[in-house]
């Protein structure tokens, strides 16, 4: 059974210009120990179905179900217990600690807020998550201005860790790290999910880093779930044309191969009052009629779906 | 092509700051041909922002201070100019496009007239002339001229990055230094923009220096590389020699710690430790805390010399000196 | 990571020290905080030993020395009923510095708080809050502290009241601002995240790093309330009308102004140079208090 499994779920919020459908029925299933990558460009709503799932939003329909139990309406003593099951890893290192806690602090608050620990078990296990994420047991009352990103970040890994929780979704987690510390993390990820089984969510703008470290990818457009796949598969042929566009766009450091990139038209537009049917199909060069019709996502392949009313006639 | 454009000479910059000295740039030579492109590749704070700043003369004064060098546009030292000749240089002949396009752009005033206000303050025109200049700039950068009464909130960030290359092309510039253009942008956006800055640069046959951490878009886009650590060049040479034959450790493991696309290894490899403190760099060669090949000779005195060791192809390491060279394979092969 | 430590040590292992004793430290290590310092101190001294220190009784009058310049028999000479002015300023100290620290401070606490739930709260009670602050901040002061003197009648107390009233409604809305802009910060939703409920993630993330832009604006109010408070004596419903308070002072002199100057301008002085003070020693506070700031 799928640890976190999605269905048909949506986040609205309303605007001043109208309602926007930041997540529009949204449906995808977790493996447990499975990475899922949530590809998409700013905007498409992947950091908001990542807060949806964890609870820090609440849905505007649709079910999460964590361990096939649905915590899409869970409330108070409930809430409190999911929220010690799932867990999240922010993008920005420097607003997501907060300034006047020290390392200690802040990884030690977890567990103070679980209220089932002695005192002497919390400092144990802040001293053990210090030493599982590679933070020196010297930078212990260090405040977080006094770190550079990547150590930052490791407290942030450390904290979400902390009441050894089944489910983390990682929100940009190396998007705002230089390369070579970047590669640290990326590493330190992966290592702690082999280590303690983890399911990671792993919302990102970044092809390569989702490449390497998915095991299955979703692609959002505005909102929109539009091509779900095992991440070879879904490398090696996409089928969605947002998909096809996205990955062409990757500037890649082989240059012998240059850009063949898919032309798209305009600009992404925005998910604020939208008309039904495909997002895409504005910017689409297969649009036709059938794609103002709602669409449907389908099972192509085992494992592969897409959204995408032409997806046999285009490919 | 042959002709050289831009020449920098040691250029070192120094910030104070809280009674310390942060030296940010540290001995920098760059030279550029007429209709080249160099990118300028390193990690935050390594000094990448400072040097093109540094050429525009525009760095805060204080706490920045140009403490050594030369900047050499044709045949002027951009640093002997008075600051009003300078002004003259600044849009005319050299041109800078920043990482954030809203902050580039004045929120009130329509995007057209913010063009047209650079070709007037450069050109002996009238308004109307420069009008038709502004809307023919919007035109070429891929933006239709009926757009040219509307303001800069009412574009996509792709679209505002647009004006902004628009505004820096206005005059014709023989060099453009790109900061980042397009790290704001998301990828499909950025790969738009990207071809369009190749197409009329090619056009209009201007330099430039781009400067970024992506080495993807270096790859699209430069004709040479310049990788820069801890305010110096620690390596330079043509594109194909960097990505194909990189020799400097730290260039080494920028490529090793990328996650690349058509490689199913399940670990990276990531340059151990972290960028020195620039307030305090380490004797002798600044990487070699970091260097898995470091010995003995790298942590004393200078920092290295630059070593041509192909033609073209610059290299800031000892392991390349010619009396060392027979050590430095050997460390290799062991390590 | 050992190669990583041997790059940049820049921490130390250190005990954590109490806020209140670090923030104390660093004030010590600033010499324009602790100017404001030592004038308060010397000024509330001053006011506190008022009754020995000051050489006449503050409401005698000398008709022989009325509208006295400074001179040797009084210092700071006399004002228009021939009051000696060093010993008013002296007394009045009591009076105006309790006045302008308490109605501040109770702004302060109150606004904070109330501050911190509306921002938070969401966008609903946000709403109807800000309409009552608005409301109420279009109201003069000067009405509301008239309509508080004649319900309550005038006294020390009241006037404090009416002063606080006053300032309630701005303090809010500044809180409220900071909050606002706090709010987008993630760690209020990491900390949300791990189960703290709402009043802890207000009251124990969040309100730590908004309050020290709170304390430089109040220490900037105080002058402020000092001065309205004057404004209340002078039409007579504020503090009673002989009492030496330095705002009512600077009212009543200014009939004289031409001709005797130095009747308000030696209040005036010692107004500025309290709220000078108060200025100094809360940058030297919000410096002290952000963690940010290298011992």
């Amino acid at each position: 059974m799928a640890l976190v499994e999605v269905r048909h779920l949506k986040k609205y919020f309303e605007v001043a210009s109208g309602t926007n459908h930041a997540v529009d029925d949204v449906s995808f299933k977790i493996e447990r120990g499975h990475t899922m990558g949530v590809v998409g460009e700013s905007g498409c709503g992947k950091s908001t179905l990542g807060r949806t799932i964890i609870r820090l939003l609440d849905a505007t329909d649709g079910q999460v179900l964590l361990d096939g139990e649905d915590i899409t309406h869970a409330k108070g003593r409930e809430l409190r217990r999911l929220r010690e099951k799932m867990s999240i890893v922010f993008q920005d290192p420097y607003s997501s600690l907060n300034p006047r806690f020290c390392v200690d602090e802040t990884i030690r608050e977890p567990l103070e807020e679980a209220r089932r620990f002695t005192r002497a078990e919390i400092s144990q296990r802040t001293e053990e998550l210090m030493d599982l994420v590679g933070i020196e047991d010297r930078l212990r009352m260090a405040y977080p201005h006094e770190m550079d990103g990547g150590r930052r970040q490791r407290v942030g890994i450390a904290r979400a860790l902390a009441l050894r929780p089944d489910f983390i979704m990682c929100d940009e987690p190396v998007s705002a790290l230089d390369v070579s510390i970047q590669a640290q993390v990326l590493n330190l990820l992966m290592d702690l999910q082999e280590r303690f089984g983890l399911t990671y969510m792993f919302v990102t703008h970044d092809l390569s880093v989702v490449r390497h470290i998915s095991d299955e990818i979703c692609v959002m457009y505005l909102g929109q779930l539009v091509e779900t796949a095992p991440t070879k598969k879904l490398f090696d042929q996409p089928l969605h044309p947002y998909t096809k566009a996205l990955l062409s766009a990757i500037p890649s450091i082989d240059f012998s191969k240059p850009m063949r990139r898919v032309q798209l038209k305009g600009e992404i537009t925005s998910a604020i009052n939208p008309k039904p049917g495909c997002r895409f199909a504005p910017r689409c060069l297969y649009a036709c009629d059938c794609c103002h019709e709602p669409q449907q996502l389908e099972e192509v392949e085992p494992g592969h779906f897409v959204s995408c009313c032409r997806v046999r006639e285009i490919n | 092509m042959n002709e050289t454009l831009l020449t920098i000479k040691n250029l070192h910059v120094q910030y104070t700051s809280g009674g310390q000295i942060v030296r940010a740039v540290n001995g920098v030579d760059i030279e550029l041909k007429k209709g080249e492109t160099l990118g300028l590749v390193g990690e935050t704070g390594a000094g990448k922002t400072t040097i093109s700043k540094a050429i525009l003369r525009i760095l805060p004064d204080p706490p920045a201070k140009v403490t050594c060098g030369e900047v050499w546009l044709n045949d002027v030292n951009l640093f002997d100019l008075p600051a009003r000749e300078m002004l003259e240089v600044r849009g005319n002949k050299i041109a800078m496009i920043f990482q954030d396009p809203m902050t580039a752009l004045n929120p009130t005033m329509t995007v057209g007239n913010q063009i047209a206000e650079v070709i007037l303050q450069h050109n002996d025109i009238s308004n109307k002339e420069a009008m038709k200049r502004a809307a023919s700039m919007l035109e070429m950068v891929g933006i239709p001229a009926m757009r040219y009464m509307e303001y800069p909130h009412q574009f996509s960030g792709g679209m505002k990055q647009r004006v902004v290359i628009a505004m820096a092309l206005a005059c014709n510039p023989e060099l453009i230094l790109a900061d980042e253009p397009t790290t704001a942008l998301d990828v499909t956006i950025q790969a738009q923009v990207l071809e369009m800055m190749i197409n009329l640069k090619q056009k209009m046959n201007t330099s430039m220096i781009l400067i970024t951490h992506d080495l993807g878009v270096v790859a699209q886009t430069c004709d040479r590389v310049a990788v820069i650590y801890a305010g110096q060049i620690v390596e330079s040479g043509t594109k194909e020699e960097i990505f194909n034959n990189p020799l400097h450790p730290y260039t080494i493991g920028l490529f090793g710690a990328l996650p690349k696309l058509n490689d199913d290894s399940k670990r990276l490899s990531p340059i151990l430790g972290l960028p020195p403190d620039p307030t305090n760099l380490p004797e002798g060669c600044s990487f070699n805390p970091r260097c898995p090949h470091a010995f003995e000779d790298c942590t004393v005195g200078q920092t290295p010399e630059m070593i041509e060791v192909t033609p073209g192809h610059f290299v800031r390491c000892i392991l390349f000196r010619k009396e060392s060279v027979h050590h430095g394979i050997s460390r290799s092969q062991t390590s | 990571m050992t190669e990583a430590a041997a790059v940049k040590a820049p921490v130390k292992r250190r005990k954590k020290e109490s806020m209140g004793k670090q923030v104390f430290r660093r004030l010590l290590h600033n010499p324009t905080a602790m100017l404001g310092i030592a004038i308060l101190v010397l000024i509330t001294l001053a006011s506190i030993f008022a009754p020995l220190l000051a050489p006449y009784d503050p409401n005698h009058m000398d008709y022989a020395n009325l509208y006295a310049r400074p001179n040797a028999q009084h210092l700071l000479g006399c004002d228009n009923l021939g009051r000696d002015i060093l010993s008013r300023i002296l007394h009045g100290g009591r009076y105006s510095l309790s006045l302008g620290v308490i109605a501040a401070a109770i702004g302060l606490v109150l606004g904070t708080f109330f501050g911190c739930i509306v921002g938070y709260a969401g966008k609903e009670v946000d709403n109807i809050a800000m309409r009552i602050c608005d409301i109420w901040s279009s109201i003069p002061a000067m009405l509301l502290a008239i309509l508080i003197a004649t319900a309550l009648g005038s006294s020390f107390f009241n006037t404090i009241l009416a002063m606080t009233a006053g300032n309630i409604p701005g303090s809010i809305r500044n809180t409220r601002a900071l909050v606002l802009r706090e709010r987008e910060l993630e760690y209020l939703e990491a900390a949300k995240a791990m189960n703290c409920s709402k009043m802890k993630v207000i009251f124990k993330h969040m309100m730590p790093n908004i309050i020290s832009f709170k304390i430089v604006g109040t220490a900037g109010n105080i002058g402020h309330t000092i001065m309205q408070a004057s404004g209340l004596s002078f039409i007579g419903l504020g503090v009673p009308p002989s009492t030496p308070e330095w705002g009512a002072m600077c009212a009543n002199a200014r009939g004289y102004f031409l001709d005797h100057p130095h009747m308000i301008l030696i209040p005036g002085f010692v107004i500025m140079l309290v709220v000078l003070a108060f200025n100094l020693f809360g940058d030297g506070l919000r410096d002290a208090m952000d963690p940010k700031l290298k011992d």
